[in-house]
């Protein structure tokens, strides 16, 4: 058996949709006992399409599939008084408490952390919510995108003069769960030393707005604020259209830049000018500089422009589909994505490890648990209900 | 109070964001972080957005970016060319808990820095390496910007505006994806630590932390092997969902709308693809048989269908492109009309030329009833023969065929077409070698129980040929795509929508535009374009559910009333 970073880490995972499934699979993924426990209609990420040829089936989702490797998975009512007792039991089993619910949830449940404290005074709880715990906007709703406007990152993507544009997809609920992963350690790791537990209060605007870059700092500096940028065409570190897709050709940094190498490397004679031999010359003749970079670049094929400009170390990037994502030699070499078999969905490649461990590496030890999957075993077997009880359970929807 | 990170010792060799910004936040939760500089070669962050951007004097000294991420730690300059620059390097590791860098592993090699160094240093030192693409594989040695990596990792290709080009973030977006994920690594590792004792070696790959973080997309290639789309703000199953301008420079909200049966409800699936051509003949608004001349607007579709990119499955036309008049008895054609034997000729050559079907629309007198128009759109198989017609039911009144005519003709009898449509009676479908095609034309669209024909007849994609070119502005075009994305959404199908003057657009079953025509413009739309089957709600249940449901809403509304008053 490999060792495992978080071996005897126990997750008791109250979390649905992607921020707090995104924490736990990390937690899992890296060795931590993670045990999701879902309402009996199941997570609602269950309903979240893609799907497998695009047929919708609570074991059908494909993020959903992703997003619970190494888990075990109960159903369980929690507006429901046996349900409330089951779970007290597990709370007193664990080391954490992920959830991601409304903050209203789980006090109305009457599982707030003073209440879950008294089951188990060690107990990590560790809260993900769209504005945090507390605040005016505590109790509001968010999807993805008005996370990215609310914490600041909206604003400043897009073109100068459209909309501002969102990054596909749901990057700041994967922030969110991210951040929260790292400070569920912190507070294990805290645990661990001095036996006392806490609670993490996670704020998905918090996380987006962590990582603005100068966006704080220029308005707190000099009342600046940032924009979308008007775009140059003559910068350098612009992204361009190749023959074959898109690339980024940036040479690299500014002072760093000798400009006759990278005119030599382009093969472009009309660059070697003094019109663009400076930074500031280049800034004055943009315009002219960016119609030449944007005439050749087009005719070129982005990754043999990708791997040349590396043997000179300009640091060229490359945009990639989804189809050449997957292709990637350096992902291959890596073994980045790995076929992972699920009873309904077969054996799919996933995205694997986000970064390696030399001692403990990432592993997909099982696929993505079917609704209620260890009901028997958890329920039943470790917290001693007997088969009629569990029938009678699932009978009143308990579970 | 102590932070949880209380006694953890961190030595960052980190530049610009990936590592500092991480160290940052272990720093902010209480671990020592002791952040090494070079004495030689200043750290270009700390040139970044210099206070009131004053370079006089120590400029280094006034980075708002720099001293933003590197609170909480201590910093150390070092010379690491000198052997005693290095052993004052080598002393903090062995007093360490954590050593992280992000440079190049080139660089790293070249100081004898790797983690079997390290480790003869201090045995149990968690050592972490942060670079764009990995510490080991053919591209571990290249350098690399959030840009970059951003676009290796995928995620740059799905975002763009609709029909526009990827679009980066205006920051080092990944620097931070991967950061958030170099924190969690590194509490990772000193857990492990804490119940083994044992160090290691993290090797964070800026790319894959991003890529983990797109499986909507990954997982749909591949699973599905489909490539994904770029269509702005759009979300796959909210709607509406964007971010809209509001008064004043500058002021945008954002809305998003969910319903919580969407998620539920069933949308068919994907039994095979088709690569369409979408062919927009194009020229000013008004540019129709009358008054351009036939000839005109003929040529017009036959100079765009020019630029279809072949291998092509399916070339779908407009509406009323191709308008014949009656062979001249006297023999002479003239030059700005269109006859039909010549029509047929030229689509039949393009058909074979294409190897592929092709749709395009007539419009003409009923040969067989001189009092009536026809309008339809025929299916040319890639030999040329002709497999499939289908008439339009729905006609418009007013614009084809005049309701109570005999009275109308009295108050308004110029304004009136002369003849009236023959509405068509066969299902909503074509049957061709590509597949059956659903076919809603024009104003059908508007009307949900035609695409529902199409689709209990068993119609795997809709096909809205349409004309509009009358129109001045662009409200009924506007409509017409407003009404495709309704029907794809109800129906489940992907609706493809050409007219000559525009707007042509790509729906996919959920209702989002992947691609749309402006006005005017000669164009062709290429797309892959999905071939679906199953039932929706919509299409099993019709509109009565709605029906139900909107009285009994007003009802309710009623009843409240009443009740206050």
């Amino acid at each position: 058996m490999t060792e495992r970073a978080l071996e005897g880490v126990k997750v008791l995972d109250l979390t649905h949709h992607i921020s707090g499934p995104y924490c736990s699979k990390l937690l899992a993924d890296f060795g931590a006992d993670v045990l999701k426990v879902e309402r009996p209609g199941g997570d609602p990420a269950r309903r979240m399409a893609p799907f497998l040829h695009d047929e919708a089936g609570p074991e059908k989702s494909l993020v959903f599939a992703y997003l619970n490797t190494n888990k075990q998975s109960v159903t369980l009512d929690l507006k429901s008084e046996k349900g409330i007792q089951i779970l007290k039991s597990l709370v007193e089993q664990s080391d954490v408490l992920v959830e991601n619910f409304a903050p209203k949830a789980m006090p109305s449940f009457g599982l707030d952390f003073e209440a879950l404290q008294e089951i188990n005074p060690g107990l990590v709880m560790t809260s993900i919510s769209n504005f945090g715990q507390t605040g005016p906007y505590r109790d509001y709703k968010a999807a993805d995108i008005v996370e990215y406007a609310m914490g600041g990152l909206l604003y400043i993507s897009g073109a100068y003069d459209r909309e501002p544009l969102k990054h596909s997809f749901n990057q700041a609920q994967f922030k969110a769960g991210t951040d929260a992963a790292s400070a569920t350690l912190m507070a294990v790791y805290h645990q661990r030393l001095t036996g006392e537990g806490q609670r993490v209060d996670v704020s998905i605007q918090e996380a987006v707005a962590t990582g603005l870059r100068d966006v704080v700092n220029n308005f707190t500096y000099s009342g600046a604020v940032r924009r979308r940028q008007p775009n140059h065409s003559g910068d350098l570190s612009r992204l361009r259209a190749s023959a074959d897709g898109h690339l980024i050709p940036n040479p690299g940094i500014g002072a760093g830049l000798n400009w006759n190498t990278l005119v030599e490397f382009l093969d472009l004679p009309e660059l070697d000018d003094e019109k663009f031999d400076t930074p500031s010359a280049r800034l004055v003749n943009a315009e002219e500089l960016g119609r030449i970079l944007d005439k050749y670049f087009i005719k070129q094929n982005k990754y043999e422009r990708f791997y040349a400009a590396h043997e000179k170390r300009f640091i060229f990037g490359v945009v990639q589909s989804p189809k050449e994502v997957m292709a990637d030699p350096q992902f291959e070499a890596r073994n980045y994505f790995v076929d992972i078999d699920h009873p309904e969905l077969g054996t799919l490649k996933y995205p694997g490890a986000p970064f390696e461990m030399s001692s403990t590496p990432w592993e997909a030890r099982t696929a993505a648990p079917v609704l209620g999957q260890h009901n028997q075993e958890v329920i039943g077997a470790r917290l001693g209900h007997t088969p009629d009880q569990l029938a009678q359970m699932r009978a009143m929807g308990v579970i | 109070m102590p932070g949880p990170l209380e006694g953890v010792r961190i030595i960052e060799m980190g530049q610009l964001i990936a590592i500092p910004f991480a160290m940052k936040m272990l720093a902010d939760m209480g671990a020592q972080v002791i952040r090494l500089e070079s004495v030689a070669r200043l750290e270009s962050y700390r040139s970044d957005s210099v206070y009131q951007n004053d370079i006089s004097g120590e400029f280094w000294n006034k980075g708002a970016n720099f001293y933003e991420q590197n609170r909480n730690k201590l910093g150390v300059t070092l010379d690491l060319s000198k052997p005693e620059g290095l052993q004052i390097l080598r002393n903090l590791v062995s007093i360490a808990d954590v050593f992280s860098e992000n440079f190049t592993p080139r660089v790293i090699k070249n100081f004898g820095l790797e983690y079997g160094d390290l480790r003869k240093i201090k045995p149990d030192i968690i050592m972490v390496s942060s670079t764009g693409y990995g510490f080991y594989g053919p591209w571990s040695n290249f350098g690399a910007t959030g840009p970059a990596t951003e676009g290796a990792a995928g995620l740059a290709y799905q975002t763009g505006y609709l029909g526009g080009g990827p679009v980066m973030a205006e920051i080092p977006y990944t620097d931070y994806t991967s950061g958030e994920h170099t924190v969690f690594a590194v509490m990772a590792a000193l857990m492990h630590r804490l119940r083994t004792g044992q160090g290691q070696f993290v090797d964070i790959s800026q790319t894959q932390a991003t890529s983990s973080t797109i499986p909507e997309v990954l997982m749909d290639f591949s699973a599905n092997g489909r490539s994904g789309q770029r269509f702005g703000n759009q979300d796959t199953v909210m709607s509406p969902h964007g971010c809209y301008p509001c008064r004043g420079d500058d002021r945008w909200i954002t809305i998003a709308v969910a319903t919580v049966l969407a998620a539920m409800a069933p949308t068919g699936q994907v039994v095979d693809e088709l690569d369409m051509a979408l062919v927009q003949g194009g020229g000013p608004q008004r540019t129709r048989a009358t008054p351009t001349g036939a000839a005109t607007v003929f040529a017009n579709q036959l100079a765009a269908n020019s630029h279809v990119r072949t291998p092509v499955d399916l070339v779908v036309w407009p509406e009323n492109v191709v308008n014949p008049v009656p062979l001249p008895e006297s023999g002479w054609r003239h030059e700005d009309r269109l006859y039909a034997d010549d029509a047929a000729e030229a689509l039949t050559a393009e058909a074979i030329r294409l190897d592929a079907v092709l749709v395009p629309g007539w419009f003409h007198r009923d040969p067989e009833d001189p009092t009536a128009n026809l309008n339809y759109q025929t299916a040319i198989e890639p030999d040329g023969t002709v497999v499939d017609r289908y008439d339009k039911v729905r006609t418009v009144p007013f614009g084809e065929y005049v309701p109570l005519r005999s009275l109308v003709e009295l108050v308004a009898a110029d304004m009136l077409p002369a003849r009236d449509l023959r509405p068509g009676t066969g299902p909503a479908v074509l049957d061709t070698s590509v597949g059956r095609l659903g076919v809603s034309i024009s104003w059908e669209v508007f009307f949900d129980h035609r695409t529902r024909d199409a689709v209990h007849n068993g119609a795997e994609v809709i096909l809205n040929p349409t004309n509009g070119a009358s129109y001045w502005l662009t409200q009924v075009q506007t409509q017409q795509v407003a009404a495709s994305r309704l029907r794809a959404l109800e129906t489940g199908r992907w609706v493809v929508q050409v007219a000559p003057t525009g707007f042509s657009a790509v729906v996919d079953h959920r209702g989002r535009v992947l691609q749309r025509t402006a006005v005017s413009e000669q164009a062709v739309l290429h797309h892959r374009v999905e071939r679906r089957q199953g039932l929706t709600w919509a299409a099993t249940s019709g509109t009565w559910p709605m029906a139900v449901l909107s009285l009994l809403a007003a009802a309710g509304a009623w009843v409240a009333d009443r009740r206050r008053s």
